[in-house]
């Protein structure tokens, strides 16, 4: 014998499509608001051109990065070799795409590491409070005086002679750690500071009236809120990442020979500039677009997450 | 307000050690000293001779103290990149030369920033608007030394108007300035657009209107008071990051400043210059954030100075 009656049954399935389906408007309206950007779609299209070139580079790219042919070398952009060939014949456009490769890697895994200290750290700043709060906030103040760069140039050096163990014998994951360890300020702030508005919001306190525990509070009322606005600061800290990458091996600390780096190729230019402009003018182009193709996304993201639009 | 000052620079100083300390232990941490490098090794004894010359044989906290100690009376002790100075002289050698390209950066960056922050501003959604923002995403990110190989590229290699690179003359400041100035110009006015619009719709904006008050007397007791308030907090704390320059122009250009400093003694382990160059610019953030934040309360009174 059933002791629910059928039409409670039905009432229940309609709320419960009614929320699924204001759910999935709410979700709509963003990508229709998404859709409307017209830089944000572009920085979406190059997103994932770039994506698809970094993925199959080994199909895309017509030799492997480090093939050289001592035969033909610095040679100008040509039908043989599309933008030219670089001091000791390797296929620059070969190198090209291997170091957007290289780029995205380091840009993704960096913010992964970013969000892997970042956010747990927000969340026991703003949801502890007192002083957990207090020497989190103290640690944050200390990153931020740091200058960055020294910092990361130190814990460059620091990782990469090795005294950290073996772990870390990978030149790019170096970077990668690097990098990440030097830029989860700002995310552990934003969720700092998003648990602290959304805390004082009517159902938090519904919540905690009915008797919920802090942990449930934090991760089924504070983060589901508190995500669109770090996927934006997600989205905007991969070129940061990539910027990054490209400034260290730039001045020589980053990735190492011979695996391509946008940022090396473009400082190993600079000795023949006069002379071999294409070696210059290619990786500064492809830096430019993957740095623009995520900010681009990244501001056509806010724009369509951001509730004061509504 | 005395006591909240004292308070933040208290803090500061808490900071500033705290960041020095980080900056000896990271760079002890890096196996190898500073006579260990280079092509030629140093006869033990000779090594031996030089590690008590600069007490690098003494355990570390002691070096530290001795060298925080020293620091508070001005004497920051010798560079052993360049054994024959010192590193006061040092720094008051290179960084009139990074101040230089610091100073028109500024002028060009805030004040063009601004400008064209106000007319996109003005003129919402017109093709100057959309320029302006487009230029404002270029400036903010794409790196410093990509526009400055592209400036290169173009006025140098293409129609060699400006030298590559060098120091001296005052064709050489162009190029670097340029090149330095986007990313602040983008950035003055990306904040001016946007905090000029959101004031604009204010109600106190609408209220002036009503009153009768003149487009004029609107915009510049009104709008222009108001809008400056992101202006200083986010915009005036970067002026030291441009006055302690940039590794990158610097090397791009070839400019004898700072920045070539910071990689090089990192790399050849020159403790007392690095430390040096770490809490220089570590105070110079402090002092700036603790001015941005009394500016802040006398430009919003409704902001009141409460903990540190």
């Amino acid at each position: 014998m059933s002791l629910t009656p059928p039409a409670i049954s039905i009432d229940a399935t309609e709320l419960e499509l009614g929320t699924r389906r204001k759910y999935r408007t709410n979700f709509g309206l963003a990508a229709e608001r998404f859709r409307r950007q017209k830089l944000g779609m572009l920085g979406l299209i190059i997103v994932l051109v770039l994506l698809f070139v970094a993925l199959f580079a080994p199909w895309v790219a017509p030799t492997h990065y480090a093939t050289a042919d001592f035969m033909a070398v610095n040679k100008f952009p040509s039908r043989d070799y599309p933008l030219g060939t670089d001091s000791i014949g390797r296929d620059y456009l070969s190198r090209v795409i291997y170091g957007i490769r290289t780029s995205l890697t380091v840009g993704f895994l960096a913010v992964i590491v970013a969000c892997v200290i970042g956010i747990p750290l927000g969340l026991a700043s703003g949801l502890r409070g007192g002083m957990t709060d207090f020497i989190i906030m103290r640690i944050v103040e200390v990153m931020t005086a740091f200058p960055g760069l020294l910092f990361a140039i130190f814990l460059l050096s620091v990782v990469n002679s090795g005294v950290w163990g073996s772990i870390f014998s990978n030149n790019t994951l170096n970077v990668v750690f690097v990098i990440g360890v030097t830029n989860w300020v700002g995310l552990c702030r934003l969720t700092r500071a998003q648990i602290l508005t959304l805390r004082e919001r009517e159902f938090v306190e519904a919540a905690q009236s009915i008797g919920a525990r802090q942990f449930h509070i934090g991760f089924r009322h504070l983060m589901p809120n508190a995500i669109p606005p770090l996927i934006v600061a997600i989205t905007l800290l991969i070129p940061a990442a990539i910027f990054a990458e490209a400034g260290l091996s730039f001045l020589g600390l980053g990735i190492n020979e011979p695996t391509p780096s946008l940022g090396r190729m473009v400082a190993d230019s600079r000795q023949s500039i006069q002379l071999y402009w294409h070696l210059g003018l290619f990786p500064t182009l492809a830096i430019a677009l993957c740095v623009l193709g995520f900010a681009f996304m990244g501001d056509g993201l806010r724009d369509a997450l951001d509730p004061r639009q509504n | 307000m005395a006591g909240y000052i004292l308070a933040r620079l208290l803090s500061l100083i808490f900071v500033l050690f705290v960041v020095s300390l980080i900056a000896f232990f990271l760079m002890h941490a890096v196996p190898g000293g500073p006579f260990d490098l280079g092509e030629r090794r140093l006869p033990e004894a000779t090594r031996q001779a030089q590690l008590e010359k600069y007490g690098l044989d003494q355990p570390l906290l002691v070096q530290y103290g001795k060298y925080m100690w020293h620091a508070l009376h001005g004497d920051f002790g010798v560079p052993f990149q360049r054994p024959t100075e010192t590193v006061t002289g040092l720094i008051a050698d290179r960084w009139p030369v990074t101040i230089k390209i610091g100073i028109p950066t500024i002028i060009i960056g805030y004040g063009l920033g601004t400008i064209l922050g106000v007319i996109a501003a003005i003129r919402q959604n017109s093709w100057i608007d959309y320029l302006v923002t487009s230029v404002g995403t270029l400036g903010l990110t794409v790196p410093s030394w990509v526009i400055g190989t592209w400036l290169i590229l173009i006025l140098s290699v293409r129609f060699g108007w400006l030298p590559t690179g060098g120091w001296g003359e005052p064709k050489h400041y162009i190029m670097p300035v340029l090149a330095y100035s986007l990313a602040p110009m983008a950035l003055v006015a990306r904040y001016t657009r946007v905090s000029i619009i959101e004031t604009m719709r204010a109600d106190y904006v609408r209220t002036a209107r009503a009153k009768g008050l003149s487009e004029n007397r609107v915009m510049i007791s009104h709008v222009a008071r108001n809008a400056a308030i992101p202006w200083v907090t986010v915009l005036l704390p970067e002026i030291p990051n441009i006055l302690t320059g940039s590794i990158f122009i610097e090397s791009v250009f070839r400019i004898p400043g700072l920045g070539s400093y910071f990689v090089s003694s990192t790399l050849s382990r020159d403790y007392p210059l690095i430390l040096a160059l770490t809490l220089l610019i570590a105070t110079l953030w402090g002092i700036t954030y603790l001015i941005t934040d009394l500016l802040y309360t006398i430009l919003d009174p409704r902001i009141r100075l409460t903990r540190p």
